[in-house]
């Protein structure tokens, strides 16, 4: 049977780039720390992409290099990427911080969880609407494996399990 | 296609088995890293030798283009006809020619569109509904009218996607040549919504266009010694492989367009005025650039208009492929970059860019276009054409041909004051581009590796070089890709192919095919060979296919043929195989030698004891009454004299040992003791599984500290565990494996010995105080503003039922 459904579009839209040598990519590293007893989530990102899409929200003439504008680009990001436990509760993540290093532009972000779940969904939308080519990588830490996915095209969430 | 490939998913397979079940280790678990790789790599030939050059009977198609187009700015839209003269040098008879029609990519049934792949759980963003509308309401592709032998007749073709078979009337023998003229139009791509290497660019302020045109004629398909026609269909990633051949291209385009293409301008009278000419003269002379067309200029001309129309002539030799760009939008400056060469003594560097690029572009654009030459002429050949272009195209463009490159990066406009910005990232995006696109004229423009085959080998070298080059532009350059440390989050994933895959399969492209070869080469430039040797094999690899087609094997044999290093057990490591690097010190054992004379050594071992723990029972037991206190008589001689009391049948023990060594022995033995000898095991894991050199720091106590690089060759009879012995007379205090961060090794806890507390890049950031509290503070700060706004609509289309 042919299910009908409704489509309502939403969102903005910048240059597409189909190119050969300029690819957009986050890499977003899961992992818990024992030092601090944390789960820790890094976003490394294209500082010149992040510069380029929300140039306009960053009120600032000089891109990334200040840190309010490291502070609105790091908030705004961080909605795109969201995280659920495997009985499908989302877990809160805080926003640590950001920082600039050479080309790249990280975030970070925490939660109190005793170890990363065992089963877990995950949004990457990080700048993936501004750029249709754009891959996000995603590499989760368990004690003896790792896990990874890749988000590109329209993917929406997807599942990982530690097994 | 016919060449040997490896399936991604079944390549743990082929390595345990060993190689195509040839060679088989059926005994054991033994892996033998270091196996040559004959098994893999195609057999030599009189094309193609054992020592990865040209053979002596090397040969390769020629295709010589004559091209008259005609731009319709108004209708965005090319009207063209050209002759091919194609020129069979092979020892085969053909019967017909392929001709590459990539435009077709754009047709609405174009493969690379009917297999794109849908969303993972039925969503649909705006990006794509925009595409999928423009194709709806775009023409893309060839209208080819008419495809007829030069003073012949109209030949049969048959159109499959993005190929078109030419039959001939007569078959070509070898060393025939045969004329073909193939009249054409096409729409020209919107860049900004479809996607691809060229296209239009419209500003709407102005209401103005830039055309970036490549792959926009018809095209003859490469033949070659090892896969014959390579008519691969053009999906959109794999890009191409050509013949040279020289270029006569004459362009109609409006009277106030500016034209950069590749090759030289014949009619510089025609179409530049008096003052341009004098410039450019000028700037042939000059190292630093001078405008051609200033920004004054190029703001006027693109203000004005005209129906008037104009034709530009290029010639180009020995090219393989043809592209150009066209507005009157366009600023021009050049300079002369002067080199030791007898073809080509003076380049001239040039840059294109709209009003909308600077401030930036008249600042960096052509200065990293002469630095790239500098810089890759030294690592490769001189620079062998005599222009090398670099056109603002669109903001995400990076794309390059003969002497001509598209790069994006532009300022930034503010909307209030129009004043125009542009961030350090944007400066060295842009230096970065430009220096890959035009290292690109070097690989795969002259050295012409088959791009629709093997990504890697003219990205992965050029992003290599791009590294290089980036170095010497200044220090600390922000690279992007090239340093091992910036590879490991890749290596350690578990959705990659091996190097070795074909450019449509590859997963995490630029990972894949840009940074894990580059990195690769920086591995073994600066550890596995060292840079004398490695310089002198890249340069030959270079010098050997100039103006030729190598292949894989050519590139890992001659960089083997040319420096004495075997190679083979890196090539399948990095490019065969998806291991990574992660090797660990799993123990360190320290030992003293020993006297063996009881007087000495007995004293030293009671000590030791002495310091070890008293257990925790013996500590609790303390005050319980003991048995031997009660019955005295229960003590004896063991129980006056301890286990390192010596006794006569100890020192006898001890003689007879002495007399049991030769004079040699004894010297020596008296002589490491002398001097305190301590001897080291260091156990490494490989957990990884790429075998690596192992380059070691040893601190020691004394405070001084010294590095050794141990050769990958360690691993080749116990790929997963070796030991290794180091002797010292003064004490090691810790052992640290890659403290420079030279293998790419992914996981560093396990790097040292002892063991430290290995801190995460989050623990880091939160102990650096530089700014770290104002952030804070703002975070908090924006983030409570922005509760109570209205939650941002999300990017992609929700989905409900319909209830109709
Ligand atoms: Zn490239």
């Amino acid at each position: 049977m042919l299910r009908k459904c409704l489509l309502i579009l939403a969102g903005s839209l910048l240059a597409t780039a189909v190119h050969a040598h300029r690819l957009q990519t986050v890499l977003t590293t899961i992992s818990w720390n024992p030092n601090t007893q944390l789960v820790e989530v890094i976003h490394q990102t294209h500082a010149h992409d992040v510069e380029y899409a929300l140039f306009d929200m960053l009120e600032s003439q000089n891109g990334l290099e200040n840190i309010r504008a490291q502070a609105l680009a790091s908030i705004e990001l961080v909605k795109s990427f969201r995280l659920w436990d495997g009985a499908g509760n989302e877990i809160s993540l805080s926003l640590v911080g950001a920082e600039l290093e050479a080309d790249y532009f990280y975030i970070y972000q925490e939660v109190d969880l005793d170890e990363v779940p065992p089963d877990l969904r995950i949004e990457h939308g990080m700048l993936r609407n501004n750029w249709p080519e754009m891959q996000n990588y995603l590499n989760v830490e368990y004690a003896d494996s790792l896990k990874s996915l890749i988000f590109s095209g329209d993917d929406g969430r997807k599942s990982l399990s530690r097994n | 296609m016919k060449t040997k490939m490896i399936i991604p998913g079944c390549l743990a397979l082929l390595l345990s088995i060993s190689v195509n079940g040839q060679v088989s280790q059926t005994k054991g678990s033994f892996e033998d890293k270091f196996r040559q790789l004959d098994e893999i790599l195609p057999t030599a030939n009189t094309y193609r030798t054992a020592s990865g050059a040209p053979g002596n009977a090397y040969w390769q198609q020629r295709a010589d283009y004559f091209i008259d187009a005609r731009l319709d700015e108004e209708n965005q839209r090319i009207i063209a006809s050209e002759t091919i003269t194609y020129t069979n040098n092979s020892p085969d008879i053909l019967r017909y020619l392929w001709i590459q029609l990539d435009q077709n990519r754009f047709r609405n049934d174009a493969i690379g569109r009917s297999t794109e792949t849908a969303a993972n759980d039925d969503r649909l963003s705006f990006a794509t509904l925009r595409r999928e509308r423009a194709f709806d309401d775009f023409e893309g592709g060839f209208q080819i009218s008419r495809v007829q032998e030069v003073r012949g007749d109209i030949l049969n073709t048959q159109l499959n996607g993005t190929m078109m078979r030419v039959n001939l009337d007569e078959a070509l023998e070898p060393g025939d040549s045969v004329g073909i003229e193939i009249d054409w139009e096409h729409n020209i791509i919107h860049q900004s919504v479809i996607g691809g290497r060229g296209g239009y660019e419209h500003f709407e302020d102005s209401d103005t266009y830039q055309f970036a045109l490549s792959q926009w004629y018809p095209r003859v398909a490469s033949y070659t010694d090892y896969e014959g026609w390579t008519n691969r269909q053009f999906i959109g990633r794999g890009e191409f492989t050509l013949e040279f051949g020289d270029f006569e291209v004459h362009l109609t385009v409006p009277a106030d367009h500016i034209v950069a293409a590749t090759g030289e301008l014949q009619n510089a009278n025609d179409v530049l005025s008096d003052e341009q000419q004098d410039r450019l003269e000028t700037a042939a002379e000059s190292e630093t650039p001078v405008f051609i067309v200033t920004p004054e200029e190029a703001m006027a001309n693109q203000e004005a208009g005209t129906d008037e129309m104009v034709t530009w002539v290029f010639e180009a030799e020995n090219v393989r492929d043809f592209a150009w760009a066209s507005s009157r939008k366009y600023i021009w400056d050049a300079l002369g970059h002067q080199q030791d060469d007898e073809d080509n003594p003076l380049v001239m560097a040039m840059s294109f860019y709209p009003p909308e690029a600077e401030p930036l572009w008249s600042q960096f654009s052509t200065h990293s276009v002469a630095h790239t030459m500098d810089v890759y002429s030294r690592f490769s050949f001189n620079y062998p054409y005599p222009t090398a272009i670099s056109v603002n195209a669109w903001e995400a463009g990076g794309m390059e041909y003969p002497m001509i490159t598209f790069n994006g990066y532009r300022p930034e406009e503010d909307e209030e004051s129009g004043e125009r910005t542009y961030s350090r990232n944007t400066k060295y995006g842009l230096i970065s581009v430009i220096i890959h696109e035009i290292g690109h004229i070097y690989f795969p423009m002259t050295v012409n590796s088959d791009e629709r085959q093997w990504t890697w080998m003219d990205e992965g070298l050029n992003t290599f070089l791009q590294f290089l080059a980036e170095r010497e532009w200044e220090d600390d350059y922000p690279s992007r890709r090239g340093d091992p440390a910036n590879i490991t989050g890749f290596m350690r994933s578990e959705n990659q192919v091996p190097i070795m895959t074909n450019s449509e399969s590859i997963l995490q492209f630029g990972n894949n095919a840009y940074g894990k070869p580059a990195t690769a080469l920086t591995v073994l430039r600066e550890t596995v060979m060292g840079r004398e040797l490695f310089d002198f094999a890249f340069r030959e690899y270079a010098e050997r296919w100039k103006f030729k087609r190598p292949t894989p094997s050519d590139f890992f044999r001659t960089m083997e043929d040319a420096s004495a290093v075997d190679l083979d057990w890196f090539w399948r490591g990095w490019f065969y195989s998806t291991d990574h690097v992660d090797i660990a010190i799993s123990d360190v054992r320290e030992y003293r030698i020993s006297s063996q004379d009881p007087e000495i050594e007995f004293p030293i071992e009671r000590e030791e004891e002495a310091e070890e723990p008293i257990s925790l029972t013996q500590i609790r037991n303390e005050d319980l009454p003991k048995r031997v206190d009660e019955f005295p008589e229960l003590e004896d001689i063991y129980n006056e004299n301890d286990e390192f009391t010596v006794s006569n049948a100890d020192r006898n023990e001890y003689t007879t040992f002495r007399d049991s060594l030769e004079d040699w022995e004894l010297e020596l033995l008296d002589e490491s003791i002398a001097e305190g000898l301590l001897v080291y095991f260091i156990d490494f894991d490989n957990i990884g599984g790429l075998v690596m050199p192992l380059p070691l720091r040893i601190n020691y106590d004394d405070g001084e500290t010294q590095d050794m690089l141990i050769p990958a060759e360690i691993w080749r009879q116990s790929p997963q565990q070796v030991s290794r012995m180091i002797l010292s007379t003064t004490p090691i205090s810790s052992i640290e494996l890659d403290p420079q961060l030279r293998i790419a090794d992914v996981d560093m806890s396990n790097n040292r010995y002892p063991q430290e507390i290995q801190r995460s890049r989050l623990e880091l950031y939160r102990s650096s105080n530089q700014g770290r509290n104002l952030m804070a503070d703002l975070l908090v700060e924006l983030q409570e503003a922005e509760t109570g706004e209205d939650a941002e609509p999300g990017n992609e289309v929700p989905l409900e039922p319909n209830t109709e």
